[in-house]
């Protein structure tokens, strides 16, 4: 196959071990759905603890949830979702090898996840503010009649889910401002080298995805009370 | 896998990005607007929520991850993760869920150990 191709000169990106470009691409997009599983069954542990909480102590859970702004949680879940766009588009950009629009998207990719991270900043300060940090800065009785310290628990879930999926994002920006300097300086990934900017694009929407089950899971639980009683 | 993708690998047309983007904030608006609608069971609203996630997920992972254009093998090593959480899910709920019943069941044998009548007439 390689030597019908040989026009496009896939000589150098071919390491010695693979056979062609077809499989070492092959390979490689394995080793990024192994690791990607394993991040999913990562998050998966939190999942479940948040199931197995939330079906012991559901009022706990419903009352907790109208605590946080559902307004808030809307926003950055629509910049998380334009920031998949951006990367998606980043990752094309360099399969067809325009290095400035790969630079544009990548660098849109950054504005949208530090968006998202100065709002979730904003919103832990307003849990400081309102003093509903377990085990830190915790005055539930305020807003709740103590039910066995059990909305405590659900504040606790929030921050390690909420905070696991920042911490990933913080690496993932890390990840884009490398790519964008070795696309930028050392012009890299637009002469068919393109895989680790689309595996860091399979590793953002996947931090994407926990969100898109996070944002209903922790927010939007039992909002209708609000509006029409139960 | 056609061989003429060869030096860019499978490459997706802008518009279908942008499709499945403006879906995906369909489905955000939609999921937030039945949060605010009042079945009557909470049920009902966490399969509506739950069911517009996996709606996302699966729009995210075809078309922004390509597992729409990914071999056999892929799509395997990418469904393995979400298999196995499942089988987390299940295996953690029927524990959970039968420690109630089985205390119970034990309260029940020592009541009967400590009645009068346990030690036979």
């Amino acid at each position: 196959m390689a030597a019908t191709h040989s026009a496009e000169t896939h000589d150098g990106l071919v390491a010695g071990h693979f056979e062609d470009l077809q499989q070492q691409r092959e390979s490689a997009t394995l080793g990024m759905w192994l690791f990607l599983a394993q991040e999913v069954m990562f998050f998966g542990g939190i999942f479940a603890a948040y199931l197995v909480y939330r079906t012991y102590y559901p009022i706990s859970w419903e009352e907790s949830s109208l605590h946080l702004n559902l307004w808030i949680g809307f926003v950055n879940t629509l910049f998380l979702l334009c920031s998949s766009l951006t990367m998606a588009l980043a990752a094309r950009a360099a399969q067809i090898g325009n290095t400035r629009h790969l630079v544009g998207f990548l660098i849109g990719t950054i504005i949208f996840g530090s968006i998202f991270l100065g709002v979730k900043a904003y919103e832990y300060y307003d849990k400081w503010a309102s003093s509903l940090i377990p085990g830190i800065k915790w005055d539930g009785n305020q807003y709740w009649m103590s039910e066995g310290g059990n909305h405590e628990l659900f504040f606790v879930l929030y921050f390690f889910a909420s905070g696991t999926h920042a911490l990933h994002m913080v690496i993932g920006i890390g990840i884009l401002a490398w790519l964008v300097w070795a696309a930028w300086r050392q012009g890299r990934f637009v002469k068919g080298d393109y895989l680790p900017v689309e595996f860091t694009g399979f590793y953002w929407h996947f931090v994407d995805i926990v969100w898109v089950f996070l944002f209903p899971l922790l927010y939007l639980i039992d909002r209708f009370v609000t509006v029409g009683g139960h | 896998m056609s061989g003429h993708d060869d030096a860019h690998g499978h490459v997706v047309p802008v518009k279908m990005y942008v499709m499945v983007w403006v879906a995906l904030m369909v489905l955000l608006a939609l999921t937030v607007a039945a949060s605010y609608w009042n079945t009557g069971h909470i049920w009902i609203n966490n399969t509506i929520m739950l069911t517009i996630a996996v709606a996302k997920t699966m729009l995210i992972l075809l078309y922004f991850m390509h597992v729409r254009w990914s071999s056999k093998l892929t799509i395997i090593f990418a469904a393995s993760g979400f298999l196995w959480v499942l089988f987390l899910f299940a295996f953690s709920m029927g524990d959970y869920m039968s420690r109630p019943e089985l205390s119970r069941l034990q309260e029940q044998v020592v009541i009967s150990e400590d009645s009068p009548h346990y030690h036979g007439e």
